[in-house]
Formats: structure tokens, C-alpha cells, sequence
């Protein structure tokens, strides 16, 4: 095993893989699939399902074709490849239920669907085959185990005897769950693209499955070939590919037929990037591999048996991607690409199943005839003290695992490195930049009402948040009930500590100790209540402009605006009802309100949330200045004493501003200058 | 059979809806989550109001379809339709399998991805204030009686009223009364309704049919093809016996053929 160097160093490879999907996983199981995945609420099934899932059973497929070949259909030539394909199909179930556990938001509940039965779901059918499946498989491998030692033999023998029904079993249940994997689909017509969608999934899922199943059987042979040296079953492989032909051929013919007899062939030619990816999975998985296999230079070639095998599964796979995700992509508008942790968990999954398998090649014979009871150096067996070296003697299994654990480590490791703040934190949501205020309208306020003032620019919030859409972001028409809704809902990073003040760099640049009272009064204790503002020795700290005053002495040291919250007045709602109520009296006493262009108006356009962005809609007795652009100034007589003076800056948008369509719609209070 | 009437014209968007549900739900705040679905709804929104230009605004929330696709698709029974026409969910039995959030015609179950213990998220149609003998909450608080409750048969009788009393006023159109199946939400709107999901082409039949259709046909096929294979076993059983036979009889010329 060890002068295999192929083999070690796939073996490495292997274990580095896996060591990056634990750590990925440990920390998807702590911290949700928001986390670590990029699901949305629009794509919910991302490629754990499309490819863990989907294409994991359909790749392990070949296990009930070949069982079903050699013992039912009495093809008994193809003994050679049976058990490494049942452990192929054992180890692909194994993998596809891991893959489920991960991508289900509650893992502790899989078992849900042995109790709670509804038979009205695929989904439940699905889930009862495939539990029932991976049993007759481990049954159907298990001779392979317990054919080893001499202890199990009576197992053994009784298992060999159950062979055929199991088989039968296996066939029956690998039909049902196969193809109704397709049926999952059935129930979204409105969901999936209709070059995708048809009844006819299940059929085409089944016949799908058994091709892929057989592609599988030749590249899993070439693979093992190569890795292990070994020699290569080619008249059954070349007789593989036969088969492999036929159902590439069936496949095609069932895509046209059923594509021709829905009316959906105008489809395919169209020059959308969904006719075109249709193409490119129909091409690969199909139409070439059936006409490659044609050709019998191609077909006797071992280059061409890998490449036609690798077409096939590659296509279908991409088959069952395009239809668990991209297929929809269309209808819900929102796009989706996994997060590197979700390859990684795929990747991993796939690696350590690969793993198992070279396990069991080497301690169990899968290639070689049963039972396999070999005695060998690197067999099984516990590390051994010699007591004359004081040394522990390790079979070659410890030592090589040494260096898989090493490899293992530097992959969980390495991923643990890579792991963003939301999968070591939770998920978080989205941030915004944060950057200093600039501009015209400063405003000084205290968006999270911790007694902590910023200088605010309205201004840019609104050029930068989309204008018309920018105030419901901040102002609590977005979020009702939600009463806090502070700076810090979008500048989750403002509560960082930064060093803005270097207490430092001051004492150091004014003198050391000698000149702490340039900032501090002598005789008042030096603590930040005390202190000199900012602004008395950085004057130019406040944006020239600003209508905003600061005080610096006394106790409103720092005046600032009142919050935006009280500047809207509280939610929106007051205003609503009451308009909406006013509006509904004159409708009811048969005075319809006319809008400008003369037709009646409804409740809703009445008192709309867009005329609420503008003060007059409420205030009809304010009055505006004679700038191109309408600035509102609290009229003299609302104005209470000692209120600060608050700039608002509830312009509308430029591009329609200062037409009179506008205005006649949108300021109705305004009178024509 | 209970069922709520959304007038589109009558609403004014002041969200007092969403307000109240997230009130009776205890949802919590909306957060600027990366996942979320450009109609706002999700785990922490049962139900929100689109602003469609013109200022129309519309109500969306779960349906609480006749037939629902989710119910039909969740494997584990943790959907379930009530008497009163509420759909409601058991988390208590969910595998978080997501099932629904692709079956539903209208994309309507949420999910609070942020969560390691996540479930589904939509509109239960008040059920346990429904039971109280209350009304849904979104229903009790709306100023303008925009959205109403009550049997489904009378809501739509009520509906054809107003179709009757003020056509112009509407599209001639009850959304809800037959599609898919028919819902237990229904609209009276003044523009198409075809960004909440109704399309043109979602048709009379319920989508639980769909699948039902294809399932039904299952078991015959599984049986067939166990019966099918076992008398392909035994016949090349038999055949094998026949040609040892001869073989032995006749002193073997060929050897037997696969």
C-alpha cells in the first residue's frame, strides 16, 4: 500500500478535502445555513440538494443496475464489477443521507418521516426508499465484510442466501425513488422553466439514473484502474458502454418526444441563456456521448469509454442542478451561487466516501473473489509493544493514518482560517459603508438615542439610499412597531472602537502634562464632561453652512436635533387614518375627490405614502422660499421658544422638480411663485 | 369556512396590518438580512404591503389555498389545512426539508435562515384568535376596512356586490375564487394582480393533483416490476436447469450461455 504513491497521494489530497468540509460543516451545524450558505428565500434548494442529493442517488444507480444484471438477468460475466459497484451505490446513499442531514434546517428531526406519515408527498416516498434502500445495500455488501473472518462465516452464508430477494427488493425500490425524485418537481409547473418542467420527469429521472448509473460503472473501473494498478475489465466495459449507448439513444428520443408532443421544440431555438443551457445539458449528457459511442474506434478506445462516461455524468449532474435551482431562477428573479462552503461540504462529502471506498478495497478485497479471507501484512490489527525496544509496534495502518490525520488537519484547519465572520459569529445582516459626512445639511443628531451625537448629512443619505425610496430606509415607514430603529440598524460597524480621539498624540503635541489644562479647566476634575468641545480649537470640524448652532457653554454644551423619529411625528399611521377617514366622509356624503387631471381619486392616492415624504401635505400653511429648489422653513408662529431651529431637507427628486405637474400633484399647498 | 377579502383600492399602505401581526406573532424587527426576497416578506414579516405605481398597495401574505401545494408537498404532515381554511404549521414535527417554500404557486413560506433551530415562517390566518372566535389581527386593526373577514361564501357574494355597485371602479375579476383550486384569500383590485403569483395560465386545478396523479401510479409499477423481475429470475433459473440437464444427458457439447 505504501509503494503505491498514486494512491497516497490521492489519499492526502482526499483527507485535505475532508478536513475542510468538517470544518465547514461543525460550523453550519452551530450556526444555521444562513451562516455558511448563500440560500435565499427566493432559492431555497441550493446545490446540496442539486447535487448532494439529486445527483448523488442518481450516481449511485449503477449498484441496482449491475445487481440487477448479474443476478436476475443472469449476465453472470459482470460478477468482476458487482461488489465494487454495490459499495460504490452503498457508499453514494451513505453520502447523499450526509448531504441531507447538513442541508435540512433540523437535522436532530430526519427521522420525522418515520412517524409522521403523509402520503400525499413524493418527498415521504423518497424518504422511506432511500432509508430502505441503504439497508438492502449494506445487506447486499455485507457478505463482503463478514466473508473475511472465520468468526461470521454462519452470517455469512445466511446472507448469500437472501441474495435474490434483496436484489429484487433493491430494484423495486430504486424504480420507485428514482424516478420520484423527478415527481418532486411535478408540483411546480409555475416554478420551474417549461423546457425543464414536464410530467414526464419521472420517467426521464429513471431512465437518467440508469444511464448515470452505468457511466459511473466505467469511470469508477478506469479510476480504480489507475489508482490501483489494476487490470482493467474491458470486454465488460466495452459491453457497458453499450448499454450506456442505448440509454443515451432512449433519453434522447423521450426529450424529443416529449418536447415535440407538449409543443415545447420552439423553446429549445430560442436565444435565451435558458434554451442554450437546456442545449448544453441535452448535448453532453446525451446526443454526443450517443453518437461518440457509435463510432467503434471511439467505442474499443479506453480514452474514449473515460471521456463518453465523464460526458454523461457530467451532463446529468448539470441535469439535476439546472432543474433543482437554475431551472427557476426565471420565475423568482433572484440568483443564486453557492458559497464556497457549500462546495467545500460537497466536495468533502464526496472525498470521504471516496476514502471508505479505498478502505475497503484494501482490507476487504472488493476486487477479488469471495470470501475473501487473505491474510496480509497491513491487515487489521492492534499495535503490538515490543518489549526488549520499548517501542510500539504499529501496523502500517496507524502510520499512514498519522499522515492522513496531518493532512486532515491542515485542511480543517486552513478552512477554519478561511471561515467568514458570519460562520464563526452567526449570520449577520448586511452592512453599509460608513463614511464621514459631507455636504451641505449637516445635521447633528442622535440617531441611536444613547446620548451620542454624530454630524449627520441628510443630503447624502438620500443621494446614496435611491432618493424617492431613501426615506422610507431610515424613517419608520419601512419598519412598523419597530421603535428603535437607529443608525446603527445599517452601521452595525459604528459602535466599534476606533481611534478617532488619540488622547496620546494631544498630550503629547501640547506639551505633555504641562498641557493638559489647554483642554482640561484647571480647578474642574478631567473627565470628559469637563472638557473643552472639538470644535473651540478645530473651528473648521463643522461644515461651513450648517444651519445647525453649537453651543459650547453651559449645560446643552451640544445642541442637536431632535430625532428623525419625532421629526415624522411619530409612525406614519396618525396621518393616514386621519386623511383616509376625511377622504371617506366626502365620499360618503357623494363629493368625490377629483385629482388635478379631473378623474376621482381613491383612498390610496388620496394620502399615498409618497405625498407623505412632502411636509405640505399635512401642513398646508407652510410656505416656501423662492429657491429653484423648495427648502421648508417652520413658519415664525410654530416656532416655541428656545427651539433649535431644524433644517429639514424634504426636497423631491430633481429630475421632477420644479415642473408644474409636479408641483400641482405633489405640493398641492404651494402657490406658484 | 373562514377566508379574508383584500379591496386593493381601499388600501392606503399605512401598514397598520403588518404592524399588528408582527404584534400577535411576536416576529421582531425586520433586518437587513442578505437573503431576503425583494417583496420584503419573510420570517419576520408575515405579511407586508407592495407599493405598485399609482399608488396601489397591495397586501401579500399566504393564501391559505383550498388544496395547497405545501400541504401536499411537506413529508412530514407539518402543514396542515384547518376546518376554518387556515393553513397552519407544526414545527414540533418539521425536518426543515424546504419542500413547501418550492411547491407554494405564490412563493409565500418564509425562513429564518439567521437561526440554527430555523422553521417556517407564514401567515397562520390568526388560527388560534380565529378559534377564540376573533378576527385575524390584520383584519381588526385596517382603518379602512380594506381588508375583511368572514365566510368565504358571503366574502364573495360581497365581492360580486361591489363588482356590481361600482364597475368601474374594478377590474371584473374576483382573484382567489378559482385559481388553483380557489383560496381562502381574496382580492378585488383595480390592476392585474400578476406579481403576487397569479398568472394567466395557474389554472382551475389544485397542484397537489399534479403529484397525486403520478403517485397513484406507483404502486402497481412497484409491484409489477418485483413481479416482472421474479419471473425473469426464474425462467433463466429454469433455463439453466434445463441446459445442465441435457448437458449431462447428452455428454455437454456447449457449455451454457449467460
Amino acid at each position: 500500500m505504501t509503494r503505491n504513491r498514486r494512491l497516497a497521494v490521492t489519499r492526502n489530497i482526499l483527507w485535505m478535502i475532508t478536513g475542510v468540509a468538517c470544518t465547514v460543516g461543525i460550523a453550519r451545524l452551530i450556526f444555521g445555513l444562513g451562516a455558511t450558505t448563500a440560500l435565499t428565500d427566493d432559492t431555497s434548494w441550493g446545490i446540496w440538494i442539486g447535487f448532494d442529493v439529486m445527483g448523488g442517488v442518481a450516481l449511485a444507480a449503477g449498484g441496482f443496475v449491475i445487481a440487477g444484471m448479474v443476478y436476475i438477468f443472469h449476465l453472470k460475466d459482470f460478477r468482476p464489477l458487482l461488489r465494487s459497484t454495490v459499495l460504490t451505490a452503498f457508499l453514494g446513499y451513505l453520502a447523499v443521507i450526509i448531504g441531507l442531514t447538513l442541508d435540512i434546517g433540523r437535522p436532530w428531526m430526519i427521522w420525522s418521516p418515520t412517524l409522521n406519515w403523509q402520503i400525499h408527498s413524493p418527498l415521504f416516498e423518497v424518504a422511506w426508499c432511500v432509508m430502505l434502500y441503504t439497508t438492502v445495500l449494506a445487506l447486499e455488501f455485507a457478505p463482503t465484510v463478514f466473508g473475511k473472518f472465520p468468526q461470521t462465516q454462519r452470517v455469512f452464508q445466511v446472507l448469500r442466501r437472501i441474495t435474490i430477494p434483496l436484489v429484487i427488493l433493491g430494484i423495486m425500490l430504486s424504480t420507485m425513488h428514482q424516478s420520484t425524485l423527478g415527481t418532486l418537481f411535478a408540483i411546480m409547473p409555475f416554478r420551474v422553466h417549461p423546457l425543464w418542467y414536464t410530467p414526464w420527469l419521472p420517467l426521464l429521472f429513471f431512465v437518467s439514473a440508469i444511464t448515470l448509473g452505468l457511466a459511473m460503472v466505467i469511470g469508477e473501473s478506469i479510476v480504480s484502474g489507475w489508482l490501483f494498478h489494476r487490470e482493467l475489465e474491458r470486454p465488460l466495459l466495452k459491453r457497458i458502454a453499450r448499454g450506456l449507448q442505448y440509454g443515451s439513444i432512449l433519453y434522447c428520443g423521450l426529450i424529443l418526444a416529449n418536447l415535440s408532443l407538449y409543443g415545447k421544440l420552439p423553446l429549445l431555438f430560442r436565444s435565451s441563456w435558458e434554451s442554450i443551457l437546456y442545449g448544453v445539458e441535452l448535448m453532453i449528457s446525451a446526443v454526443a456521448p450517443a453518437i461518440l459511442l457509435s463510432i467503434p474506434r471511439f467505442r474499443s478506445s479506453l480514452v474514449g469509454l473515460g471521456i463518453s462516461a465523464a460526458m454523461v455524468v457530467v451532463g446529468f449532474i448539470l441535469n439535476r442542478i439546472n432543474l433543482a435551482i437554475i431551472s427557476m431562477i426565471p420565475t423568482t428573479g433572484s440568483g443564486y451561487f453557492p458559497s464556497w462552503m457549500e462546495i467545500a461540504v460537497s466536495l468533502g462529502i464526496v472525498s470521504a466516501a471516496a476514502l471508505v471506498f479505498f478502505f475497503f478495497v484494501e482490507y476487504f478485497g472488493v476486487y477479488e473473489p469471495l470470501p475473501f479471507r487473505e491474510p496480509r501484512d497491513n491487515d487489521l490489527s492492534l499495535p503490538t509493544f515490543d518489549r526488549s525496544t520499548e517501542v510500539w509496534l504499529g501496523p502500517r495502518l496507524i502510520r499512514n493514518t498519522s499522515v492522513h490525520l496531518l493532512f486532515f488537519l491542515i485542511g480543517a484547519s486552513f478552512s477554519f482560517a478561511l471561515l467568514p465572520q458570519s460562520a464563526v459569529q452567526g449570520a449577520l445582516p448586511k452592512t453599509m459603508a460608513v463614511a464621514g459626512p459631507r455636504g451641505l445639511s449637516p445635521m447633528i443628531i442622535d440617531g441611536n438615542r444613547v446620548d451620542r451625537v454624530v454630524v449627520f448629512d441628510h443630503d447624502r443619505h438620500i443621494r446614496e439610499q435611491g432618493r424617492d425610496e431613501s426615506c422610507v430606509k431610515c424613517h419608520h415607514l419601512l419598519k412598523p412597531m419597530d421603535e428603535a430603529t437607529s443608525c446603527a440598524e445599517c452601521h452595525r460597524d459604528m459602535f466599534l472602537k476606533t481611534s478617532i480621539f488619540n488622547h496620546d498624540a494631544h498630550q503629547r503635541r501640547q506639551g505633555g502634562n504641562k498641557g493638559c489644562e489647554k483642554c482640561h479647566p484647571q480647578n474642574d476634575p478631567k473627565s470628559a464632561k469637563t472638557v473643552k468641545v472639538c470644535t473651540e480649537c478645530h473651528t473648521t470640524m463643522m461644515v461651513k453652512g450648517s444651519r445647525v448652532t453649537l453651543q459650547t457653554k453651559g449645560a446643552d454644551r451640544l445642541k442637536y436635533a431632535v430625532g428623525y423619529a419625532d421629526a415624522m411625528h411619530g409612525l406614519c399611521v396618525p396621518c393616514h387614518t386621519e386623511k383616509a377617514k376625511e377622504y371617506q366622509e366626502k365620499r360618503l356624503a357623494g363629493k368625490p375627490r377629483i385629482s388635478p387631471e379631473g378623474s376621482p381619486m381613491t383612498e390610496a392616492e388620496w394620502v399615498s405614502k409618497e405625498r407623505l415624504q412632502f411636509c405640505p401635505t399635512c401642513h398646508r400653511e407652510l410656505h416656501y422660499t423662492k429657491d429653484p429648489i423648495p427648502t421648508i422653513i417652520l413658519p415664525p408662529r410654530e416656532r416655541k421658544e428656545g427651539a433649535v431651529p431644524l433644517f429639514l431637507d424634504m426636497r423631491p427628486a430633481p429630475e421632477r422638480e420644479g415642473t408644474a405637474a409636479f408641483r400641482q400633484t405633489h405640493l398641492p399647498g404651494r402657490k406658484e411663485p | 369556512m373562514k377566508a379574508i377579502l383584500t379591496d386593493v383600492t381601499r388600501c392606503i399602505g399605512c401598514e397598520l396590518c403588518v404592524a399588528k401581526c408582527k404584534e400577535i406573532n411576536k416576529l421582531g424587527v425586520d433586518r437587513p438580512w442578505p437573503w431576503l426576497s425583494p417583496d420584503r416578506l419573510s420570517a419576520a414579516r408575515w405579511t407586508t404591503v407592495i407599493t405598485r405605481p399609482g399608488s396601489r398597495y397591495v397586501r401579500k401574505h399566504c393564501q391559505h389555498c383550498l388544496d395547497p401545494a405545501c400541504v401536499a408537498a411537506c413529508p412530514v404532515a407539518a402543514l396542515r389545512r384547518t376546518p376554518e381554511g387556515a393553513v397552519i404549521y407544526d414545527v414540533s414535527v418539521c425536518l426543515g426539508c424546504r419542500y413547501c417554500m418550492n411547491a407554494c404557486p405564490f412563493g409565500i413560506p418564509r425562513y429564518n435562515w439567521e437561526s440554527a433551530r430555523p422553521a417556517i415562517q407564514k401567515c397562520n390566518l390568526c388560527h388560534p384568535r380565529i378559534l377564540e372566535g376573533k378576527k385575524p389581527g390584520c383584519v381588526e386593526v385596517c382603518p379602512t376596512e380594506a381588508t375583511i373577514f368572514g365566510d368565504r361564501e358571503e366574502l364573495l357574494a360581497e365581492a360580486r356586490r361591489r363588482l356590481q355597485a361600482e364597475p368601474d371602479r374594478y377590474l371584473h375579476k374576483i382573484w382567489g375564487e378559482h385559481e388553483v383550486g380557489g383560496t381562502s384569500v381574496l382580492y378585488l383590485a383595480n390592476i392585474d394582480l400578476g406579481f403576487l403569483g397569479w398568472k394567466e395560465d395557474l389554472g382551475k386545478d389544485p397542484l397537489p393533483q399534479l403529484t397525486w396523479n403520478i403517485l397513484t401510479k406507483m404502486p402497481p409499477v412497484f409491484l409489477g416490476i418485483g413481479g416482472l423481475l421474479a419471473g425473469i429470475y426464474w425462467l433463466g433459473e429454469r433455463k439453466n436447469k434445463i441446459q445442465a440437464e441435457t448437458k449431462n444427458n447428452s455428454g455437454s457439447k456447449e457449455g451454457p450461455k449467460r
